[in-house]
């Protein structure tokens, strides 16, 4: 079972993302989701399941630390019980995917690939805001996929991708638009299968 | 590892009648949000219910309303209207908007019947759809009782006068 950990801040195209992401993955084997979502009512895992996928619900808490007991608990139990060839997990927007990721090492002893999406259109003013939170999310990541690309210029494109590869050095970086479709290449590029 | 600030709490407003407030401890979920969730999804058909949380400094409301609509399109574009009147009051006061998403399930009945062969199939159609609404708001810098006050006007909004 390979884990993929998608993240993003809130309002990043996730949700979206995950829906291409994970038809690319079924094409090449049994995926199984764990989608997290930190208010008590799902929004997202419904909007999922009407895609026919299958979806394991982590609510009311953040993966990376308040339920992260869950976490570990739901991807052995999903290991345990369906072995799928991936797994992914969807994080809430304020998750550190770092976290996780070592969580699931530490308690599983499987490694996981991490993918953020960044969302170009709010970038500046995100960053300006809610900097250590936007940052702490980069951390570790092996993919950026900087979303909504068609609503930004150039200039500031450029200047993402700098402050990006300022934050997290090693990631891989793609300028994508979830709407208007992310091509197969990003995802083989971006989760490694 | 990160250390983050994971303080986390929830207080619950149903329709009018229920109070209470708790915290959470780090890595410890075996509390009332499964209660919490039954109490939005179970509160009376008309009658929004509206729960009130925060995260690392992100104030987190959940939202749930049950109608029965005869426009299901209608109330769609209510609820749409009051995401927006969300968005731009969290943004007037100063606060930076997270997420403002809602689910919205829309089950109308049909009944088909055959009482003789030959005879056709009868179609009945219930006059009203059934709606049910979820909506989780997710902002910082905001107060939260203010946001919550937002949601609920917001689902408010949604009811057929």
């Amino acid at each position: 079972m390979r884990v993929i950990i998608l993240g993003g801040f809130l309002g990043s195209g996730k949700t979206t993302a995950l829906l291409q992401m994970a038809r690319y993955l079924v094409s090449r084997g049994g995926v199984v989701i764990i989608e997290n979502e930190i208010g008590e009512v799902g929004v997202d895992d419904k909007f999922l399941r009407s895609g026919g996928l299958a979806v394991r619900n982590l609510f009311s808490g953040c993966a990376c630390c308040t339920v992260s007991g869950d976490l570990t608990a739901a991807a052995r139990e999903i290991r345990e019980k369906e072995n799928p060839e991936f797994l992914v997990i969807e994080t809430t927007g304020v998750a550190y995917p770092l976290n996780m990721r070592e969580n699931l090492a530490y308690a599983l002893g499987v490694e996981s690939r991490i993918a953020i999406l960044a969302d170009a259109a709010r970038w500046n003013r995100l960053v300006g805001t809610l900097e250590g939170l936007i940052a702490g999310q980069l951390e570790g990541a092996d993919a950026v996929l900087i979303n909504k690309c068609d609503l930004s210029d150039e200039e500031t494109l450029a200047k993402i991708e700098a402050d990006i590869l300022g934050l997290e050095p090693n990631a891989k970086i793609f300028r994508v638009s979830a709407l208007s479709g992310i091509p197969d290449s990003v995802w083989g590029a971006a989760t490694g299968v | 590892m990160r250390e983050h600030d994971h303080s986390h709490g929830h207080e619950h407003h149903g329709h009018g009648q229920h109070e209470h407030e708790h915290e959470h401890e780090h890595h410890d979920h075996d509390h009332d949000h499964d209660d919490v969730l039954r109490e939005l999804e179970s509160a009376e058909p008309g009658v929004p219910a509206v729960a009130a949380g925060e995260h690392d400094g992100a104030v987190i409301i959940s939202g749930a309303l049950k109608i029965r609509a005869e426009d299901p399109r209608s109330a769609r574009h209510r609820t749409a209207d009051g995401l927006e009147r969300i968005a731009a009051e969290v943004d007037a006061a100063g606060g930076v908007v997270g997420h403002i998403k809602a689910s919205f399930v829309a089950t109308s009945y049909d009944m088909l019947s055959v009482t003789e062969a030959g005879k056709g199939v009868r179609l009945a159609r219930s006059p009203e759809t059934e709606v049910k609404i979820g909506v989780a708001a997710i902002v910082f810098k905001a107060d939260a009782e203010f946001v919550k006050s937002l949601v609920l006007e917001a689902l408010q909004g949604v009811i057929e006068n």
